[in-house]
């Protein structure tokens, strides 16, 4: 009899003990489908924010701001040839919340969030009269300079200067539309040397000092016009749904 | 009487006997069938992340180092880190030709059936397709050229 009680002992624990090892192995199966993790889509999420943001990339003015006018009119094939993995999925492109390019439901996928700078260019035109001024400083940085000159009958501009570097020089007088470039690395300084030619004399003010003589004012006027970056905060959002 | 002494070691030997048959089928249902299959959906998805790590190396070293105006021309390389073997065996990652011969595809090759993948490659407009393979297990690295005309190299050593 006591054998017999024993046996039924063990094989109540034998029971018990597989129902514990058919219980682990659920346990370990769905542990296994809950870190599958789904690498494609945020490896092509990732991607997309990268390539957008690059420096080559026609979206970006420079590394890391993007252009307003050519980013909101981002198109599907323009996304597919920065990341060509992107082509068979979902993706959705979000500037500040706002939908910028969806294709299909990307709910579901992978999702990156950069923050960039979104910028655009402003121009600027002010016209200097050569009679009060020889010299501005323009209020914004910026990388390239239209000049338009225009000199009265009895004024030579010979010399540009941007700070104090010689940009422009003519000996015989400069007239008309000139570009030049400048550097945002410093605020923008021009200065213009003008000879005005007298009836009586010829004196000719020296090189290194704007015209500052006792003779008449020079006339004419320079038209500056330039194009400066204005930069504002923004967040970049990426979801691709493979 | 004598015959009563006899059942409990009798009994005793009966329980030893199954409970050792029973470890010894857990075992071969266990290591035979259940643990094989875990392990290798484990190296599939460690074969994916290897995947996906190599392929953002690649396209990191690739970034150009842009600035308005300026002409660089040179060599970088990067060494990259991946894991030597997946599921006990060196693997191989290959890079190969889209079908339109522009971009570029990583393509991980292992002995088992069960790992394995192919991952596109994001690059700029200008760089030409990726060439070369990488061995697991040695040094690994991207050697990017930038060419004085422009054009930008990236090969895997």
């Amino acid at each position: 009899m006591r054998g017999q009680a024993n046996l039924t002992a063990v094989a109540v624990a034998l029971v018990v003990l597989s129902g514990l090892t058919v219980g682990t192995v659920f346990v370990a199966e769905s542990a296994l489908i809950g870190a599958s993790r789904e690498t494609d889509d945020s490896r092509l999420a990732t991607s997309l924010s990268n390539r957008l943001l690059a420096g080559d990339a026609p979206t970006t003015i420079r590394p890391g701001v993007l252009s307003e006018r050519r980013f909101t009119n981002l198109s599907g094939s323009r996304v597919d040839s920065l990341v060509p993995g992107v082509a068979t999925a979902a993706v959705a492109v979000r500037l500040d919340g706002e939908t910028v390019f969806q294709r299909g439901e990307p709910a579901a996928g992978a999702r990156v969030t950069r923050a960039t700078l979104l910028g655009r260019t402003e121009h600027r035109t002010t016209s200097i009269d050569l009679a009060e001024l020889r010299e501005t400083t323009l209020p914004h940085r910026t990388d390239s300079v239209s000049l338009d000159v225009s000199t009265g009958p009895n004024t030579t501009l010979r010399t540009v200067r941007m700070n104090d570097r010689v940009v422009l020089h003519n000996d015989s007088g400069l007239d008309g539309e000139a570009d030049i470039e400048s550097s945002t690395r410093d605020p923008t300084r021009l200065a213009f040397e003008t000879v005005v030619t007298n009836a009586s004399s010829t004196e000719n003010d020296t090189d290194d000092a704007p015209a500052v003589s006792a003779g008449p004012a020079p006339t004419g006027s320079v038209v500056v016009r330039y194009g400066y970056l204005v930069q504002n905060g923004a967040t970049l959002e990426v979801v691709v749904d493979v | 009487m004598a015959d009563r002494a006899v059942t409990p070691v009798v009994g005793k030997t009966l329980e030893v006997g199954i409970l050792v048959l029973y470890v010894a089928l857990v075992s071969s249902v266990l290591f035979g069938g259940v643990v094989p299959e875990y392990r290798s959906a484990a190296g599939a998805e460690i074969g994916d992340r290897t995947l996906a790590t190599a392929t953002d190396a690649v396209e990191a070293a690739v970034v150009e180092p842009t600035r308005p105006g300026v002409d660089v021309s040179g060599e970088r390389r990067v060494t990259v880190e991946l894991p030597s073997t997946i599921r006990g065996a060196a693997y191989e990652i290959r890079s190969t030709r889209t079908a339109d011969g522009t971009g570029s595809t990583l393509v991980l090759e292992h002995p088992s059936s069960a790992i394995g993948g192919r991952s596109s490659v994001a690059l700029p407009g200008g760089v030409e397709p990726v060439e070369g393979e990488w061995r697991s297990g040695s040094e690994l690295i991207v050697v990017v050229t930038f060419g004085s005309s422009g054009n930008v190299e990236v090969r895997l050593t």
